[in-house]
């Protein structure tokens, strides 16, 4: 582990925590169990790395751990990103090189930028090097626009509803993956639509309000930045089927930054793509690609997301790294 | 910048090379030629862009073309005014994929992905207003209004 390193995290994240209850000793609590110092150490670095959820387990091997991967964008190939299968590729050695073998991936669209076969071949090659058990998909509107999600829904629809809902248990935690990229609007954010509500609320019925959620999606499901389209028009409705339980974590893609926000028992978090980054919201003209990127400062601005879970406290600790 | 003009007169180009394979055919012929002289005349006037709209509908019209820049995830111009028959091109300047798709079905306007500098037209023979969108960002928007 890079002491330095760790140290600036440290201050970064209790300066970042003050608002949802983590001290310093809690922080270094959930550094124990959430093994994260050793997914730093590996990744050489700690830029944005963050924490939510006030875990207060005690150092334990309970509960298992996932990544997350989101914004491929296979078949990009502009400015600041030349090779994003290279990045991607980098992406799944981190994964394969942490330390606790993640039980799964989830990855939260855009995996191709045209929906072209060639573009799913290569996620495909790439991503079956990954040393998990299973990939689990939601698209992206780069996955679905071109035909309305038939090439996307032809390679991963099997086992899902609709166009591509589903949800599995894993462990005691119930996984949601939401799909609000089709039928889109003019002028209007990401849609999940009534069909696929009324289908959530099936899913969660008969669930205990005790049992973990866990919600993926490629656009975020909170109102991020309408003018830019980051956002979901009916994510209320679907939140409001989820408010009853005690412990509720959305994991999405779409924004190629890190953002998180607190609501209740609802986590919010979006993660980095492995493909380029995109501005602020408002920082820039448009949100298109942040292009100036240095070709040696690239791969600090892509990453991954790793989330452990520890059975004991029902918690999910979130922590992101770069490529670097 | 002249948008439109080097389109006008890539269209005067066409239409010469369709002049000399209607010279068997004098109708033809007449027609096309004076769809030449009007597109020559678009081609020494100010950019369409700066042009009154409120111009009668002439045949000229029929030939006339209008370019729309896609940048910045925006068209531009966003709103469009144009005589019935004439034509709009859409070019893409951006990095990423955008589309011109029409906001109502049927779709008038469905231009499939226009990946960077691609460029998709389309002729509007009707009047009427004529809104659209990008399929893939749908915060972005546009409307032709033909007359």
């Amino acid at each position: 582990m890079d002491n330095r390193n760790t140290q600036s995290a440290l201050r970064n994240e209790s300066q970042g925590s003050a608002g949802i209850g983590i001290d310093r000793r809690g922080f270094l609590e959930c550094m124990a169990w959430a093994g994260t110092g050793v997914i730093w150490g590996v990744s050489g670095g700690v830029l944005g790395s963050s924490l939510i959820g006030s875990a207060q387990a005690a150092p334990t091997d309970g509960g298992f751990s996932f990544a997350q991967i989101s914004d491929s964008h296979i078949g990009f190939s502009k400015d600041p990103n030349h090779d994003v299968t290279a990045t991607l590729t980098e992406a799944v050695r981190q994964i394969n090189a942490l330390p606790q073998r993640p039980s799964f991936i989830l990855h939260t669209g855009d995996l191709t930028h045209l929906a072209k076969p060639e573009e799913f071949d290569t996620v495909a090659q790439v991503l079956q090097t990954a040393k998990v058990d299973k990939i689990f998909y939601v698209p992206g509107e780069h996955d679905v626009f071109t035909d309305d999600a038939k090439s996307y829904l032809n390679r991963y629809g099997k086992g899902t509803r609709g166009t591509g809902w589903q949800s599995f248990d894993f462990q005691g935690v119930h996984f949601i993956g939401l799909v609000n990229v089709l039928n889109l609007k003019s002028g209007g954010l990401g849609v999940l639509g009534q069909e696929q509500l009324d289908w959530l609320k099936a899913d969660v019925a008969g669930l205990s309000a005790n049992t973990p959620i866990v919600v993926f999606a490629h656009v975020p499901l909170w109102t991020v930045y309408p003018k830019w389209g980051w956002g979901t028009e009916d994510s209320e409705q679907a939140i409001a089927l989820l408010k009853r339980f005690g412990s509720v974590t959305i994991l999405n893609g779409h924004i190629h930054q890190i953002m998180q926000k607190v609501e209740g028992n609802v986590k919010f978090h979006t993660a980095r793509s492995t493909a380029f980054p995109q501005p602020e919201p408002g920082k820039a003209e448009s949100p298109g690609p942040i292009k100036n990127v240095p070709a040696d400062k690239l791969r600090s601005v892509l990453g991954i997301t790793n989330v452990a879970y520890v059975e004991r406290s029902g918690s999910l600790a979130i922590v992101d790294s770069t490529l670097e | 910048l002249l948008p439109g003009v080097d389109s006008l007169c890539e269209t005067v180009a066409m239409l010469k090379k369709i002049a000399l394979d209607a010279t068997a055919r004098p109708f033809v012929a007449v027609t096309v030629a004076f769809a030449m002289f009007a597109s020559w005349i678009g081609c020494q006037r100010a950019p369409i862009s700066q042009r009154s709209l409120k111009e009668p509908v002439t045949a000229e019209d029929t030939a006339a073309s209008y370019e729309i820049v896609i940048d910045n995830f925006t068209f531009s111009p966003a709103k469009l005014t144009i005589p019935r028959g004439a034509t709009v091109h859409w070019v893409n300047r951006d990095d990423v994929p955008h589309t011109v798709t029409s906001s109502t079905r049927p779709r008038e306007l469905d231009s499939g992905t226009l990946d960077t500098d691609d460029r998709s037209s389309h002729q509007f023979n009707a009047v009427g207003t004529f809104d659209y969108f990008c399929a893939v960002h749908p915060h972005m928007t546009g409307q032709i209004v033909v007359k």
